[in-house]
Parts: C-alpha cells; sequence; structure tokens
C-alpha cells in the first residue's frame, strides 16, 4: 500500500481533515504498528520537527518510544504542530531509495538543506520535496482546492481564511495554488 | 562546530546509535543554516529524549 491509498482516502475526508484519522490510515497502508509523537526544544530557525525509523531494541529512545517518532518543537501552535506532524508522517511511505539510511547520505542530506541553490538533489531531498506536497495534498482535498481557488480568484476569500479552514500554516497556502502543485501531486501518486 | 555532523551520524547510525533506516527534518524559519546548525538541533534532541526531557503528545486530534 502506498501513499497513492491515503491520498485517495483523504479526497473524502472534509475540511479541516482530522490529523488522526490522516494518521490511523498511514500507518494501516504502511503497515505499522504505531508511531510516537513527542515535543522537545529546537531551536525553531533550524528546525520545526524530525521524523527518524530506529532499529536498535536495546536504544533507550527506542525502548521508551518505539521504532517510529515524530518530535515536533514544543512552542509551535497546533496548526503548525499538525503540518509538521503529517509532513513528517509521510515518511512512512518513504522508499527505501529515498532514504537517509547511513552516515554519508545523512550528510548529503544536510548539504542540501544548507544549499543555497540546490542543483542536483539527492534522492534523501527529494523525498523531503515530495512529503510537503503530500502533506499539502491529504489537508486539503482537491474538490474542495478548485472551489477555493475559484473563491480566491473572485476576491471572496483570502489565503487566511483558507489557512484557518484547513488549519495549515497560511504562508504555504499560496503553494496550493501554482501550476507546479497538482504538476507535483500527480507525478507522487501516479 | 563540525563535530557536531560526526556526533550526530554516531547516534543515529553507530553501533551503539539508533541504527535508524530513516531520519527526516522539516526545516526552521531561517534560509542561512548550516549542516552543523542542523546537526547541533539533532543533537540535542536525541540528548533530551535520552534524558526523558520531552513530552508525550496525547491523541488530541488538532
Amino acid at each position: 500500500m502506498s501513499y497513492k491509498n491515503l491520498y485517495e482516502f483523504a479526497q473524502k475526508q472534509t475540511p479541516k481533515t482530522s490529523r488522526n484519522i490522516i494518521r490511523d490510515e498511514a500507518l494501516r497502508l504502511a503497515g505499522l504498528q504505531s508511531i510516537a509523537h513527542v515535543k522537545s526544544g529546537m531551536d525553531v530557525t533550524v528546525c520545526r520537527g524530525l521524523y527518524f525509523s530506529a532499529t536498535s531494541k536495546t536504544h533507550k529512545i527506542v525502548q521508551q518510544l518505539g521504532s517510529h517518532v515524530i518530535i515536533t518543537e514544543r512552542s509551535l501552535n497546533e496548526c503548525w504542530t499538525r503540518f509538521v506532524y503529517v509532513k513528517e508522517l509521510m515518511h512512512v511511505f518513504t522508499p527505501a531509495h529515498e532514504a537517509s539510511d547511513t552516515g554519508s547520505r545523512f550528510e548529503e542530506l544536510l548539504a542540501d538543506l544548507s544549499a543555497p541553490i540546490l542543483s542536483s538533489p539527492s534522492n534523501q531531498m527529494l523525498s523531503e520535496v515530495d512529503a510537503f506536497w503530500m502533506s499539502l495534498a491529504v489537508l486539503c482535498p482537491e474538490a474542495r482546492r478548485l472551489e477555493m481557488k475559484e473563491s480566491l480568484e473572485k476576491n471572496e476569500i483570502d489565503n487566511y481564511g483558507i489557512a484557518l479552514e484547513l488549519k495549515i500554516p497560511e504562508q504555504y497556502v499560496p503553494r496550493l495554488f501554482e501550476e507546479r502543485y497538482l504538476r507535483n501531486v500527480n507525478r507522487i501518486i501516479k | 562546530m563540525a563535530d557536531q555532523v560526526s556526533l550526530a551520524q554516531n547516534r543515529l547510525f553507530g553501533e551503539s546509535g539508533l541504527k535508524v533506516k530513516d531520519v527526516k527534518l522539516f526545516p526552521g524559519s531561517s534560509r542561512d543554516v548550516s549542516e552543523a546548525q542542523f546537526a547541533t538541533e539533532i543533537n540535542k534532541v536525541l540528548s533530551q529524549l535520552e534524558a526523558g526531557d520531552y513530552d508525550v503528545e496525547t491523541d488530541k486530534d488538532y
């Protein structure tokens, strides 16, 4: 089962889409029992959240939280926490060739995230970018997105109103209506 | 600061580490962040998790 199944499931939801329902379906599709969500302190100018999938059963963190963990920064508001959480949740669908599963691939990812211009992103970085579009697409059903687009064009609604309805950060609302949005989503679900 | 990347690599992939099969992150608001700064934040988070300094999120839906 893949992200495409989750995408189709999400089309039947009504915004604001329940993150718990999305989580439960994502876990079911990915064949995972659970994923822990914890909040900790980070410098939010550097990092808002983190996901990892660990295999060391003897490690203290795995013993406490399990293998799959999403960490969000504790000062984020619910809207941001929700979006960061769902974006990190999308990594349960990351194919093996896009995983940061070695020290060198991890270092490549950090280098890509630090690069002012990405000319040839690593597979790990492509996964980060895809997860962003994947999360937007599960939090905004396509039929509602098209209605919102029309309302925006008629000046009946603004980005803030859309952000409130979808409960996503307002700064990401314009991404929903860019030409590349459907191109990216269609590429991911094909 | 460069040591922070090595430290994070060791904690994530080393023999006594988490042995992760994937790790990903959500960048913050600054566009000018170095590899070492990302690694520093990851190391901070791992230290907090190891020390039990974290809050388990409830099942509250939002």
